[in-house]
């Protein structure tokens, strides 16, 4: 009976460190050591120890720790060769192997992390030999009780003050240029990228106050920091810190690559806490690829960084690759490539870290969070169980602590195997409670293929910037999973799943005609356009639509307006608006600008490519005339040096990967690029 | 209590050890977390070994080859190196103290030679199960008998030379842009000449393949031929099949089988420097194999000999801009790389020899591998950090490529080099001769008894520098003793052809 408990608990606690390996693959090795203990620890065997270092060594290989593998098994030899002694042996011999693992794990730049701790202790308990009975020993087994019960205390008493939350307002601060709040998604205001890469939206269902940290006081529980691109003052530090360690919680968003040097801006912040923002870009090896969260979830990020800290614990990791920054290239990304150069290691994305008794939050992807991709599936409830509160998320680490001292002190001999592996599966159940919800203001339930409304895929099968445009119908999406994702579309109703009252956007193609303009144009439109033709539908469907061509990606182009988007566009979204709003879409045919009879030469210059010399009509236009000049590509006139030329950009074409920019200059009279 | 055989610890242990090192051979059937789970086991397990041993010899040479092998960890098909370094030491203990030992380790990488040369569905599906019950046969029959076949095995592949004879010229194609041709810094690395077209005297010759039909009229002689992939199979040139394969990325994690030289020279370079190649035919003998290409077959040969000529699937590994990138390769395909060969060279002394000289004299070629391993090359450009893959467009490892780019012929060393690139956070001492100085981020300088730091604050582009950092505080670039330190964050950004004046 007591074997079949034995390897019930060993079974179970492995089960329970799988899924705990989710967070960190250090986690996974100690956990699974801690398994193969107590598992094995009935045996008796000093062969089997001798096996569990084996074990460490070949998981410190499959975490790919490069060249920290080599030291464990150099380290492991030179220790069988001084210990030759039987059983104490073959358990010190363990501790061997495990002490360098733990050696290993803090040699990793920046990444004392709380599984150190974890390591450590295991190190440092178990060269206590093995106990047959408690009569045996009764000396050192009391201070091995000593000292755990001390490491318990410890922990509690670090972690404790975070017991008691805060409740109250929630602030953000303005923390330079970049990540703004003040520009809002509204039908009468002009689209363009300040609006799309906005937190108003996110300011808005937070209710949060737009302060300085100066202006933060006891009435504030909850405080955003994201992408500070200007460094605080020191009195702003001091505030934040003060607020901090007296019970707030601050959430900073973070960015990939230092972009604009927020990276520093947060870790000269941060310091003091022991935390870490990392200057790379953290990315999968395929776009689209989850991060995992607690157990059960995953979220698909853009491009994200990682985190370091004393005591942070992680709430999103992946094993993803991370490349350093180019500060020399735009955006600094570098290459955006898998290879050799890049760290492959499971990284925490977002954790938390008790300071004092408050909390802060790091989350390492604030696009997630902006006007565009906020009401996508699975960023709000991130962003919710990111800022939970209350006792339970405190009491985390306890936990995990208990259910170490409890595998340790069963090595004693005591039934604490069944107490650690129960204690183990209590933590993996309630890290879901605490979730600290966001309050909706107005909004409508989109349910369906998730596919349609995210980034990834081709363009022609989702629908990604009506989605993100959605909020000017003045209800915001939100998702909910459940409906039938088989088929391709979304649901929309404003009633929760399911209803009789759905509205189906079917994502196939609709069988329409492209507008009609002058053909002459084709050779010019052909280069900066997209192959696909354009649709229009004349005859809306108010329940089911098909919106292929008409309001999917390849159609609606992406989210990045630029400076602003060319008239067509823009009613294009306005039909698509009023089609969320029940009203017949107002499919108005601008005029295509066909200009004069006769031909003239330009030249047309396309970013990053040659140049090309085409004969078009003529145009007889103005300075900051804007015009339509066929299969959704408009242009503007910009006078220079005397001579009209036409200028466009990809917010200017309504289709997908248009060309950045391009310039058309008329050759006629001598003028030559 | 869950009862274990009473001799577990030798008869399990070694079969484990087999199964383990053969899937490790197979190199996992292509699956590479199946064979990094058998690479790991192989250093547990061996680990294990090397702590069970009972008499010293044991434990050194066990020893010695788990150091060996942990500083090869990317070769690693030289796991079988290991794999060898017990069978033998256990066949020796056998000898000397009748030990129940087997010995049939290195009989793993005879037979994956054997079945590279049969058909092409035999590599890698079938070697796995082939290599286990072999071992097993071998294993309960005759193991002195074992140990014999393993040296001699391990001496029948001394010779196997991709082309015999070495190759001496390289034909220079100049309808391609300079840093995509066979050009110089090849030669450096191969030690051979850059030949224009109307060469006729017959020597081996490295050549396109779209070259090859020329040079074919030359003469009757010795080539490698790079395939391209626009080239298309000819009457001459039958193995080139048509059409075009890729890598996945990263290059780093595809895995390769075939000769076990080539194998090591592969994993020593870190990858095979290869994008977008041609497609080869199933014919003639494979050298080098993956199943990791897109646009093909799930085997997709990579470098085979037929006849007298070597075929490369692609060209980019012997073009100046890469060929830095995978030096021990070219290598190893133009005249085989002797450090390789001198690992098999002591299996075969302390498989035939079987006493303990014999092990002494392998320990002693061990030895030898590691000094020759450790003893500095001349070279121009001397990279301290790790250099991985070569179109990294700003870090340490696009130095080689950026370097080709400007024109410069440069091949990589370690002393008489000019040019010293010292990655992030690495310090390192100016050697003699070396007057340029690239430093990256928060990495250390010492020039005689002075000391530089770079710290890692960006400032854009500043007096000519890229990306540029402060040394020491006092701008980006000093010069000190006649040695120019330049601290920037992307080495590979830089204009060469102003600092190398």
């Amino acid at each position: 009976m007591d074997k079949m408990v034995a390897i019930v608990c060993g079974v179970l606690a492995a089960v329970a460190c799988v899924w705990f390996g989710r967070f960190t693959e250090t986690f996974l090795v100690a956990g699974l050591l801690c398994a193969t203990g107590l598992f094995l620890h009935q045996l008796r065997s000093a062969a089997f120890y001798t096996l569990m270092c084996a074990v460490s060594l070949a998981m410190a290989v499959s975490c790919e720790s490069r060249m920290g593998c080599l030291l464990p098994g150099v380290l492991l030899w030179i220790a069988r060769m001084i210990l030759r002694d039987g059983m104490p042996a073959s358990l010190r011999t363990l501790w061997v192997a495990l002490l360098p693992v733990s050696l290993l794990f803090l040699g990793s730049e920046n990444d004392r992390d709380v599984f150190l701790i974890i390591s450590i202790a295991l190190s440092v308990c178990i060269p206590v030999p093995h106990v047959p009975s408690a009569n045996e020993h009764p000396r050192q087994k009391g201070l091995w009780l000593l000292g755990c019960g001390l490491f318990f205390v410890m922990s509690i008493v670090v972690v404790l003050p975070g017991l008691v939350g805060r409740g109250g307002k929630v602030a953000m601060f303005q923390g330079g240029v970049w990540a703004q709040s003040t520009k809002v998604l509204r039908p009468e205001i002009p689209l363009n990228i300040e609006s799309m890469y906005s937190y108003s939206e996110l300011r808005e269902v937070l209710q949060a106050n737009l302060i300085s940290p100066a202006q933060l006081d006891t009435t504030y529980g909850e405080a955003w920091l994201i992408m500070p691109t200007k460094p605080l003052p020191e009195h702003d530090k001091a505030s934040v810190a003060t607020w901090i360690r007296g019970g707030g919680t601050l959430i900073v968003l973070t960015d990939h690559t230092d972009l604009f040097g927020h990276g520093r801006a947060v870790n000269d912040l941060l310091k003091p806490f022991g935390l870490y923002t990392s200057y790379t870009a953290f990315f999968p090896l395929r776009q689209g690829t989850a991060a995992q969260g607690s157990p059960g979830e995953s979220v698909a990020l853009k491009t994200s960084n990682i985190h370091y800290g004393t005591f942070l614990w992680p709430r999103l990791t992946a094993r993803w690759f991370n490349e350093a920054a180019d500060y020399s290239n735009k955006n600094f990304f570098g290459a955006l490539r898998p290879s050799a150069d890049d760290d492959v290691s499971r990284r925490t994305i977002a954790g938390y870290v008790n300071a004092g008794r408050g909390r802060i939050i790091l989350m390492g992807d604030s696009t997630l969070a902006a006007n565009f991709a906020l009401y996508q599936p699975g960023t709000i409830p991130l962003l919710e169980q990111l800022r939970h509160t209350g006792v339970i998320p405190a009491l985390l680490p306890i936990i995990w602590l208990a259910a170490l001292a409890g595998g340790i002190y069963s090595l004693a001999g005591k039934r604490g195997d069944m107490v650690s592996s129960i204690a183990i599966l209590g933590l993996w159940g309630i890290l879901d409670f605490g979730r600290h919800e966001v309050r909706w203001p107005v909004f409508e339930w989109w349910s369906g293929d998730r596919s349609c409304v995210v980034e990834w895929g081709n363009p022609d099968q989702r629908a990604s910037t009506a989605y993100a445009v959605a909020v000017l119908s003045g209800r915001k999406p939100r998702w909910a999973d459940g409906v039938d994702d088989t088929k391709r579309g979304v649901w929309i109703s404003a009633e929760p799943p399911p209803n009789a009252r759905w509205r189906w956007l079917d994502i196939r193609r609709s069988d329409t005609t492209e507008l009609p303009h002058d053909s002459r144009w084709d050779p010019f439109l052909m280069l900066v356009s997209a192959k696909a033709p354009l649709c229009w539908r004349m005859a809306p469907n108010l329940i089911h639509e098909r919106i292929g061509g008409v309001w999917t990606d390849d159609a609606m182009g992406d989210w990045w307006f630029d400076r602003g988007i060319s008239k067509a566009k823009h009613q294009r979204i306005d039909s698509w608006v009023a089609w969320l709003n029940e009203a017949s879409p107002p499919f108005r045919v601008l005029p295509v600008d066909s200009g004069s009879v006769k031909l003239i030469p330009y030249a047309l210059r396309i970013e990053g490519r040659d140049v090309h010399r085409i004969e078009l009509p003529g145009l007889a236009l103005s300075s900051g005339n804007e015009v339509l000049l066929g299969k959704g590509v408009s242009a503007e006139a910009v006078h220079v040096d005397g001579t009209n030329i036409l200028y466009g950009n990809k917010p200017f074409t309504e289709s997908w990967n248009a060309p950045s920019s391009w310039v058309l200059i008329p050759m006629e009279g001598g003028a030559r690029p | 209590m869950l009862r274990l055989p009473a001799d577990f610890h030798s008869t399990g242990r070694h079969v484990l050890l087999w199964t383990a090192a053969s899937a490790v051979v197979a190199k996992g059937g292509g699956s590479l977390s199946a064979f990094k789970i058998s690479a790991g086991l192989c250093i547990g397990l061996s680990a294990w070994s090397a702590l069970s041993a009972k008499d010293i010899y044991g434990v050194v040479r066990a020893s010695a080859g788990l150091l060996l092998l942990l500083i090869w960890w990317p070769a690693a098909h030289l796991l079988g190196f290991w794999v060898f370094v017990l069978g033998f030491g256990d066949a020796c203990a056998y000898r000397r103290f009748g030990w129940h030992a087997p010995s049939a380790s290195l009989l793993l990488l005879w037979l994956a030679q054997c079945t590279e040369r049969g058909s092409w569905t035999a590599v890698p599906m079938v070697a796995f199960p082939t290599f286990l019950a072999l071992c097993l046969i071998f294993f309960f029959t005759s193991r002195r008998a074992t140990t014999w076949l393993v040296g001699l095995c391990a001496l029948a592949t001394l010779g196997e030379i991709p082309l015999a004879g070495g190759v001496t010229q390289i034909f220079e194609d100049s309808s391609v842009s300079p840093p995509y041709r066979q050009g110089p810094v090849l030669a450096k690395i191969v030690g051979g000449m850059v030949r224009a077209s109307g060469n006729t005297d017959g020597d081996p010759l490295i050549v396109r393949a779209s070259h090859a039909d020329e040079a074919i009229m030359w003469a009757q002689r010795k080539l490698i031929v790079l395939v391209e992939h626009e080239d298309r199979g000819s009457p001459s040139l039958p193995v080139i099949r048509g059409g075009e394969i890729s890598q996945r990325e990263p290059w780093s994690d595809n895995q390769f089988f075939g000769n076990q030289y080539l194998l090591a020279a592969v994993a020593q370079d870190g990858q095979w420097v290869s994008n977008l190649g041609g497609r080869l035919g199933k014919s003639g003998r494979l050298l080098l194999g993956s199943n990791t290409h897109r646009g093909g077959d799930s085997i997709e040969p990579l470098v085979i000999s037929h006849r007298d000529r070597v075929y490369i699937q692609d060209s980019d590994p012997f073009v100046d801009r890469l060929s830095a990138y995978q030096p021990t390769a070219i290598r190893e395909i133009v005249r085989g790389v002797i450090m390789f060969r001198l690992v098999n060279l002591g299996f075969a002394i302390t498989s035939l020899a079987g006493t303990v000289w014999g092990t002494l004299a392998a320990s002693g070629l061990f030895v030898t591998i590691v000094v020759w391993l450790a003893l500095p090359q001349a070279g121009d450009v001397r990279i301290s950090g790790r250099v991985c893959w070569p179109h990294e467009p700003a870090k340490l490892s696009g130095v080689l490529r950026s370097l080709v780019d400007a024109g410069q012929v440069m091949v990589r060393g370690d002393k008489h080099c000019r040019l010293l690139i010292v990655g992030d956070g690495r310090s390192e001492t100016v050697r003699p001769g070396e007057r340029l100085v690239l430093a990256s981020p928060d990495s250390t300088i010492r020039v005689g008894r002075k000391s530089f730091h770079v710290d890692d604050l960006p400032l854009g582009d500043v007096d000519g520098v890229v990306d540029a950092r402060t040394v020491s505080g006092h701008g980006c670039v000093t010069v000190v003793d006649g040695v120019t330190i330049i601290g920037t964050g992307s080495p590979s950004k830089q204009e060469w052809t102003k600092w190398l004046r």
